[in-house]
Parts: C-alpha cells; structure tokens; sequence
C-alpha cells in the first residue's frame, strides 16, 4: 500500500493532516488576529499604567486592585446586571409570547412579523434620539401622554431622573430586540412536534400548562441561547446608553463600557480600563457558562 | 475581434497612465496640508465658522500656490478619540484644531507629539499680535505647543423685550439682585434661568460662573495654578445657591437635568424663558433663529455688593502642530495667516461670529450686534479662565456631571466640596494641573 492509497478518504480523493491545516489556517490567522491578540493585548495594558500615546509603565496588578476598590465599577456592573434583566423581562419574554401568537395560524402574520421587526433594522443612533424625544420633558410624546389622560404627576424628566433614567433607556433597547427574539423564537416554535400539542390537548391541558410543559421545554436549546446572548450582548451595550444619558444622571446609568471608554478616553487611565474590561470579559464568559451549564443539567434530569 | 478589444483596452491603458502621471507631477508639485478641525457641515452653532475656514483657507492657497489645504472635519470627541492613535501611528494630521486642556493634550505633548511653538511665537510677532490668553492657556510647564482660539465669554443673554415688560434692569449689580429680578420674572409667567443641567457643558459652565461669582478671584487663581485648597468661603455656598436653593425657588426650565442644549435654545427663542445661561459660542443661535425680539448680554453679578465682576472666559479650542509635520514651515504659515492676520481675523468675526485671539484695532471691522454687545459688558472687566480650561480631567468628568447629582440629590453641596478638593488634589499628584505638570 502506497502512502497516497493510506491517505484516500471514502470518496477517493487524497488528503492530509497537513491539507486541512492549510484550509483552516486562514480561518485561525483571522481569529488570532482579530480576536484573541486584541485580549492578550489588553491584558499587557492592563498591567502598565498608559495614557494612550507614549510609553507604557508596568505596575502588575496595581489596576487590578484599583479596580475592587473603586465603588463605580461595582455600580456598573449593577446597572448592567438590571439592563440585562429588563431586556429579558421586556424583550425577551415578550418576543417569545409574540412568536406562539404568530406561530398560529393568522392572517397578516407576515405583515405583522415585519412590523415587529422593524424596530431591529434601525441604527442605535436613531433609536436613541427617536426616545430622548420621546421622553422630552418639554416637548415628548410619553409625557404629553400621561397629562391626556390624567396622569400628570407621572410626566417626570425621564432622562434626568436617578430612579427612572435607567428603565427608560431600558424600554428605549427592549424595543429594537424583541422583534429579533420574535424570529428566533418562530424558527424554533415551526419545528415543535406538532402531535405533543394534540396529546396534551386530549389530556385536557390548558394553554399555561402546554406553554409551560410541551412549549418551553421543545424549544430550551433556542431559549438557552438567546438569554446567553442577551446577557453577553447586554453586558457590553454602550452606544444607547451614551447618547441618551452619558451614565447620567450623575453616574446613575453608568455601565461597564461606558465607565470603561471614560476611564480610557477622558481620564487617560488606558491600563486600568483594560483591567476593567478584562473583569468584564471573565464575567460575561462566566455567566456563559455558568447558564449552558445548568441547561445541560437540566435536561438529563 | 481580439485584435479590436485589444487595441481598446491598450487605448485604455495608455490613457489611464498619462491621467495618472498628470495626477503625480501635480501632487508632487504640491505640498498637502492635512488640517483636522471641528468644523462640521452638520453642526448649525458651526455654521459661521464653517464658511470662515472655508474663506481662509482658500484665501490661503492662493497666497501659497503650491500649498493645498486638506481640511478633516469631525465632533469633539471623535477627535479625542482618533488622534492619539493616529499620531501614534505616524497617520495623524500636521495640524489639529483641538482642546487645550491639560488632560487631553498633557499626555500628547509629554510623548513628543507636538511641536513647540515657543520660538514661533516670538518669530512671528505673535507675542504682540494676540492676547495673552491665547499663549497662557497652550502653555505647560514653559512650553507654549499651541494658538489659543474662539475667545469665549460666559455672561448671561436675556430677551430684551421680556426685562422690559418685567421692568427689570439690565444688568443686576449682585446676586440678591438677579434673585430678585427672578421672582419677578417668575411671578410673570417666565423661566427665569434658561438652563438645562443634561449636557455636560452646561453643568461644568454654569458651575463655574457661579463659583467665579461667589469667590475672590485671588483665591481662585491661589487655587487653580498654585495649589491651593478649593475648601474656600465661597465655593459650597455658590454650589448650593445654585442647585439647591434656585432649583426649590423653580428658576430653571421644569426638569433641568432631563434638559439638554436644544431644549434650552428653544425655550429661549420661543420666548418661553427669560435669558439662555450660555456663552458666547451661541451667538450665531441668535443670528439665525431669533427674529422677534432683541438680545442682550449681561454679566454674571457678584455675589455680594463691592467684590468685582468676574466673567468666565475660554479659549474654546486651539490649534497645536505635530511634531512630524510633513512641512513644518508651511504649517507655520498657515497659523501665522489664520491667527494672526488682520484679514483672517476680519473673517472670523464678520463671517464666523468668533472671537479670535488678534487683538490689535482692525479698520472698517462690522461686528455682529450680538458680539458686539458681548464685548461692550465685557469692556474694561475682569475675566478669569473657566475651571474647564485648567482642571485635572477627573475634575472635569465631575464638573460635568456633578450639578445633576446635586439637582436630584444625589450629594449635597458639602459633599460636592470635599468630592472637588479630593479629585483636585489627586489630578495634582498626578501632574495634571498647570501647577505640576512636568516632562
């Protein structure tokens, strides 16, 4: 037997290990360029004290203890930890009822598939002015709203104000996402065994129960990854939070990104930031994992 | 066929080299200015300026045939953002039109980035052609990197037509005075105080002009370039006039910290509001938009009877050279023409609405009655650089965000003192005052 007649796949045709490595190595480069330099790179910062231009110093961990000692950070992660929560509660729970409602058959389900997912095509940039107007205390439509119809106490400074500054941008995000979720859901939902649905229809089940006992658990792989990607995509939201707050009022809705870009960017604290986005990175790996985790348990029991 | 298709794309070719090498003995013929400012097409308060460059620029390169200008406009905080990175990359223009503060341009200029202008200044007669301010505030630790520019003013525009109905005078000689004036205007249906505490700039101006109106001016310059505590009589007084006492009182637009520049204009020129607590960066907003009543520009009163005026003044931005200019005598020239030439200097007053730092009398000069308005209160007062203009950048994060923590109670103006006096001395230990900076 030949060395080429060894290496024949199935089909015939020659490869090697060194072939395959040949095709993904393109793949790899890319990665490592683009994805893991950039964190290994930020660690390296994150151990020099560096105001962006110049020679770095190094100081070890010396950002890293900065960082457990300073009570901001801990604020940041706090609101992110409450925006990610909202957009579940907001986005996702609400893109999932939408999908089962969709799901249905229904006239204009397309046309109301597209109206729901509209919101998800508009940049961040526009959905951001398009809310502060709406939340104008002067001159926005949800203040001008609650004094039609009585509510005149509630028409606060929305953006300006330290308890519902946060909700509001909250809402404002909610809105683009729950159209994606929809979608989501929907492609998950048209791949449910249609007959679990009948028996448990002839076993005399009510809606909540099917929703709760042959929905959810038919489509738990899709939920798993969608509330996994709304908490990584939550905990590194910055460009909503920056155009309709700045982290304000005061540092109300400061989160992690954008406490990170001042530190780096307006404080000249690049080491430290990158401390800070390093913890943000474990974290948001962590929870990760932490929920794919209990998914898997979950199912073999 | 292939004969025919081959003569074409041949054609085609030898045209194509003969544009291109056109193209390359003119723009080796040329020397490229790469200028980076601010201002934008998009920006309506940089409308004026906008056409003022434009001019200068083109008046520029005529006077210099072989020079092209290559202007890259973009916001404030792009450039922030994109310069350090772009110097350090060896990208980055050969002129910047940036902020002067010692945070932003600290750093740069500890790293070699920029030129130093010291030698130019005096070269160039600029030391006699333009206000002292202009050098004062590019200039750390002896070495003057920059031209100061858009001399700016923060006194206090009011409607005209609303103070006279109100019966009110025009220029309150002390705080209890504009407190008063604001009940009246209050009591008539006005907003006293057109200010909005959302964006940051407003927070960080208005502190200022009421820190400046409550503190001597010798203890503030004590404090700001010498080191001295900011834990003087006066200070927690000027925060809680302002945020606590004036906003219970309703002097401000409803809401203020969910207010932000645009609803404060509107509220001005919609008559709503009594006076814009802003600066003289808006008066192209007048120009412009405000057709049916007059303005008028008073200066911030002092607190108590005897102490001076004292208006909060900026050098808005300035112009700082790269070190690795690709042509640092036309550089040179192109600030020598644009800061320091009578003809520049008519441009940006005529037709920018800006205040440039050339100070000598210019023949035939038509001012904007608004301008002009603004330097005749100015006239003969003290002015004094606004705290943005000097402070460590953590006391300007604070600045910027600490009138709404206080509006919304967040911290109380005690606190604001010892937050202030904390940060201060941080920014201090870190060479980032005017004080300690050093190479």
């Amino acid at each position: 037997m030949t060395r080429a007649s060894a290496l024949k796949g199935r089909s015939g045709t020659v490869g090697s290990p060194l072939m395959g490595l040949l095709f993904v190595l393109p793949a790899i480069g890319a990665f490592a360029l683009f994805g893991l330099w950039p964190i290994v790179h930020s660690f390296i910062i994150s151990l020099h004290e560096w105001p962006g231009i110049g020679p770095m110093t190094f100081v070890g961990l010396k950002n890293y203890a900065r960082m457990m000692r300073e009570s901001l950070v801990g604020l940041a992660f706090l609101n992110n930890t409450i925006y990610s929560l909202g957009i579940i509660l907001m986005a996702v729970i609400p893109g999932l009822i939408l999908s089962i409602l969709l799901v249905a058959s229904m006239r204009g389900r397309l046309l109301f598939q597209t109206i729901f997912f509209f919101p998800r095509l508009l940049t961040q940039v526009v959905v951001a002015l398009v809310w502060s107007w709406l939340f104008n205390p002067v001159f926005g439509l949800v203040n001008k709203l609650l004094i039609a119809i009585g509510l005149e106490r509630f028409a606060i400074g929305w953006l300006g104000d330290p308890t519902w500054a946060l909700p509001a941008v909250i809402l404002a995000a909610a809105w683009t996402y729950y159209g994606f979720c929809m979608v989501i859901f929907m492609a998950a939902l048209q791949n449910t065994d249609p007959f679990l649905y009948d028996a448990a229809l002839i076993d005399g089940a009510n809606g909540i129960q099917i929703f709760l006992h042959v929905t959810v658990p038919q489509i738990r792989h899709v939920l798993t990854m969608v509330i996994v990607f709304t908490l990584i995509d939550s905990f590194k939201v910055f460009d909503i939070i920056y155009l309709m707050t700045r982290g304000g009022p005061g540092d109300k809705t400061q989160i992690m990104a954008t406490y990170i870009y001042r530190e780096a960017f307006r404080h000249n604290y690049f080491g430290y930031a990158a401390a800070v986005s390093i913890l943000l990175t474990v974290v948001v790996l962590a929870i990760s994992v932490i929920i794919v985790r209990l998914r898997e348990r979950g199912a073999e029991t | 066929m292939y004969k025919r298709l081959l003569l074409v794309v041949v054609a085609i070719l030898a045209v194509s080299a003969l544009v291109f090498a056109g193209g390359q003995k003119t723009k080796e013929a040329q020397v490229v200015l790469k200028v980076w400012d601010q201002f934008l097409e998009t920006d309506d308060a940089q409308a004026g300026s906008l056409k003022a460059i434009e001019m200068m620029g083109a008046n520029f390169m005529a006077k210099y045939p072989g020079v092209k200008v290559e202007r890259t406009p973009m916001a404030v905080e792009e450039m922030t953002n994109a310069f350090k990175p772009a110097l350090a990359a060896g990208k980055g223009p050969d002129i910047a039109y940036s902020e002067m503060g010692v945070g932003f341009v600290g750093p740069i200029l500890k790293a070699g980035y920029l030129m130093d202008l010291t030698p130019h200044w005096k070269e160039r007669g600029w030391n006699d052609k333009l206000y002292s301010m202009a050098k004062d505030i590019p200039t750390l630790a002896g070495v003057t990197f920059g031209i100061g520019h858009e001399l700016e003013f923060v006194p206090i525009y009011y409607n005209r037509n609303i103070l006279a109905k109100v019966g009110l005078p025009t220029q309150p000689k002390t705080m209890a005075e504009l407190e008063a004036g604001a009940d009246k205007l209050l009591a008539a249906g006005y907003i006293p105080l057109g200010w909005g505490g959302k964006d940051w700039w407003y927070q960080s101006n208005f502190t200022t002009s009421m820190i400046w109106a409550f503190v001597d001016k010798d203890k503030i310059d004590a404090a700001m370039y010498r080191g001295a505590s900011w834990k003087i009589p006066g200070v927690q007084e000027a925060i809680d006039t302002a945020f606590v006492k004036w906003a219970k009182k309703n002097f401000y637009i409803p809401n203020p910290t969910a207010i932000a520049a645009n609803e404060v204009d509107m509220m001005f020129v919609q008559q709503k509001a009594a006076t814009h607590v802003t600066g003289s960066w808006d008066i192209n907003l007048y120009v412009t938009q405000v057709k049916d009543f007059d303005v008028g520009a008073m200066l911030f009163p002092p607190a108590r009877s005897g102490k001076p005026f004292n208006t909060v003044s900026f050098c808005g931005s300035g112009y700082i050279v790269n070190s690795a200019a690709s042509n640092p005598k036309v550089a040179i020239d192109y600030l020598d023409y644009v800061m320091a030439s009578e003809e520049a200097a008519k441009i940006w007053i005529e037709v920018g609405n800006k205040l440039p730092p050339y100070k000598n009398k210019i023949p035939g000069l038509q001012v904007n009655e608004y301008l002009q308005d603004t330097l005749d209160v100015l006239a003969g007062q003290e002015v004094t650089p606004g705290l943005s203009m000097t402070c460590p950048p953590e006391v300007m994060s604070f600045l910027q965000k600490s009138a709404a923590m206080v509006l919304t109670n967040q911290i109380t103006p005690a606190q604001w003192v010892e937050e202030f006096e904390r940060l201060w001395a941080k920014g201090r230990a870190e060479g980032m005052t005017r004080d300690t900076f050093k190479f």
